[in-house]
């Protein structure tokens, strides 16, 4: 019986995974082949950030890094969550186990298989060994916070973003890494035992431009995962600025396209909803007034951002050229999203070029 | 009167409609025909939702570019927004139409107080509520319910039944139950495509 839970359990993430990877197909071929030559770089930039943790002549860097990796982790285990829980099954899978703690022990088996940054800090742990362990017990402290907020996001979500976004403002007052991620696992245990927070019920008058609003409030989760990766984007690029501002005007670049890359797959969402809706538009004779809406309001988002991220960073002619991109990445979100990879990358690619040449 | 006049349409290689041609001139009309016949399709069409078709649709024998200002349609095909309440969606239909919330039906049919309710929580029968107020609040010359009676409780079907009675433009329904819509003065009429 207990068995055959297992086993389930293990066909269930197996199949739930190769859905993910069916959907992120084009997305993972598209980075692979655009950043190519940056990709063993990008695998090396995550142990050097692990380097930071466990040393770094500041205090501030190395808690910034171990902040940055917790929010990173938060979004890819996010992801994964529905694979690791089977949440699709959750019933059946009471049903053909009633005891909760094969449940469970099959749940926290799968996340630690699946959580690629704990892997990647148990690799660097093992290979320093026990006596440089010892020398950096903020390491083995940082691997059982990635423990505790992965477990947090399954079973408690509420909680994670409760304490990341506290950790996040206690982030410049804190004196040690270690003092942070005791400070952060406390901060996680209290938020845990805190009362559900309940949305209160909004109720602006609705009309085709406030229903956007009400879109992005059911819809929270869209806006979070790309407002937390531009930041981290952004935030690598203000770090790259920091330590090698030589290099800037490439990165610069690089950051923007990636965060418009984000920003205008949003309209694919959108646009979805639009059509599963269309008819009710049309019945309103609004359909094409709140199509404009959408467009509108996308594309304030990316020149918002594109200006953010100028002002943070600096402004240059391609930096510029890529705003043109957006047209053409929104055209394709509504009339080919099959080709907004295409698009994205053969933009991307004539800018870099460009670049390159002049 | 609708008249439907070499009406083509097709979906995908599927053809639904090859040169159709139809009138429906009496005032309470219930349209009959086997499932997967096209009656909804059709129901879109003559409500202007669906402009992709060739033909042509008339309402007392003149063409309107947007038939939608004079024909509402309550159908399954018409999917609200599912995160907005049901006090939502009729007040978009209000402030589109300029006219005003049916309260007595509202009261009628016990719909009252899922008002507040996100329409993702509503019940197959109060979504067919909704998908009714938000038809016949609109008071214009043209009606079509499809199937009205699915999923509605006998005290719902009274309340529309009592309110189609009196209504005064041109109703159609389809329905695969039509006992009680011929009981008030229904005529059948098949959906017969040659």
């Amino acid at each position: 019986m207990v068995a055959h839970f297992y086993q389930y359990r293990y066909q269930a993430f197996k199949a739930e995974l190769k859905e993910l990877v069916n959907q992120l197909n084009q997305f993972i071929l598209m980075i692979t082949t655009l950043f190519y030559i940056f990709l063993p770089g990008l695998i090396a930039s995550l142990f050097f950030g692990l380097g930071k943790i466990v040393q770094s002549d500041s205090v501030l860097v190395s808690i910034q890094v171990a902040f940055a990796y917790l929010l990173l982790q938060t979004l890819l285990v996010t992801v994964l969550k529905p694979a690791i829980l089977d949440s699709r099954h959750r019933c059946f899978q009471i049903s053909i186990s009633p005891r909760t703690r094969h449940q469970y022990l099959a749940d926290i088996v799968l996340l630690l298989a699946s959580h690629a940054l704990l892997i990647i800090t148990m690799i660097l742990a093992v290979a320093m060994g026990p006596q440089k362990l010892s020398q950096a017990p903020q390491l083995l402290l940082f691997i059982l916070t990635q423990i505790s907020f992965a477990v947090g996001l399954l079973y408690r979500p509420q909680s994670v973003i409760l304490a990341l976004f506290i950790a996040f403002i206690s982030l410049w007052w804190s004196s040690s890494i270690i003092q942070f991620l005791v400070c952060i696992n406390v901060l996680l245990i209290g938020c845990w035992f805190a009362p559900k927070i309940h949305l209160p019920n909004l109720t602006y008058s609705i009309n085709i431009w406030s229903f956007w609003f009400y879109y992005v409030v059911s819809h929270s989760w869209a806006f979070i995962w790309r407002a937390t990766a531009t930041f981290l984007v952004l935030w690598a690029a203000i770090i790259i600025q920091t330590m090698r501002p030589d290099l800037l005007h490439w990165y610069l670049l690089a950051a923007v396209l990636i965060n418009q890359l984000w920003w205008s797959t949003l309209m694919i969402e959108t646009n979805q909803q639009l059509q599963e809706t269309r008819l009710f538009w049309e019945s309103l004779g609004k359909y094409k007034e709140v199509f404009r809406v959408q467009a509108i309001l996308l594309s304030i988002v990316c020149i918002a951002l594109w200006c953010g991220s100028g002002l943070l960073l600096d402004f240059d002619i391609y930096m510029s050229s890529a705003l043109l991109c957006m047209p053409i990445l929104m055209y394709c979100a509504v009339k080919k999203p099959k080709l907004i990879a295409v698009a994205w990358a053969s933009s991307s690619i004539t800018l870099f070029v460009l670049k390159v040449i002049t | 009167m609708i008249e439907v006049t070499n009406l083509t349409k097709y979906f995908g290689k599927k053809c639904i409609f090859e040169n159709y041609n139809s009138t429906y001139s009496s005032k309470r009309l219930c349209i009959e025909g086997k499932n997967g016949l096209g009656k909804t399709t059709l129901f879109t069409i003559l409500a202007g939702l669906d402009s992709f078709y060739s033909g042509h649709i008339t309402l007392n024998g003149q063409q309107h570019a947007e038939l939608q200002n004079y024909v509402a349609l309550a159908s399954d095909k018409i999917i609200f927004p599912e995160f907005l309440s049901a006090q939502q969606i009729l007040t978009m239909t209000t402030s589109s139409w300029q006219c005003e919330l049916p309260q007595t039906l509202i009261t009628d049919l016990c719909f009252d107080t899922f008002l507040h309710t996100r329409v993702e929580d509503l019940s197959s029968g109060n979504l067919k509520k909704l998908q009714l107020i938000n038809a016949m609040m609109r008071n214009i010359p043209y009606l079509i319910l499809d199937e009205p009676s699915a999923a509605l409780d006998k005290r719902g079907l009274d309340v529309v039944l009592e309110w189609l009675s009196v209504y005064s433009g041109q109703v159609l329904i389809s329905s695969h139950e039509p006992q009680p819509f011929f009981d008030i003065g229904f005529v059948s009429q098949s959906l017969k495509k040659v």
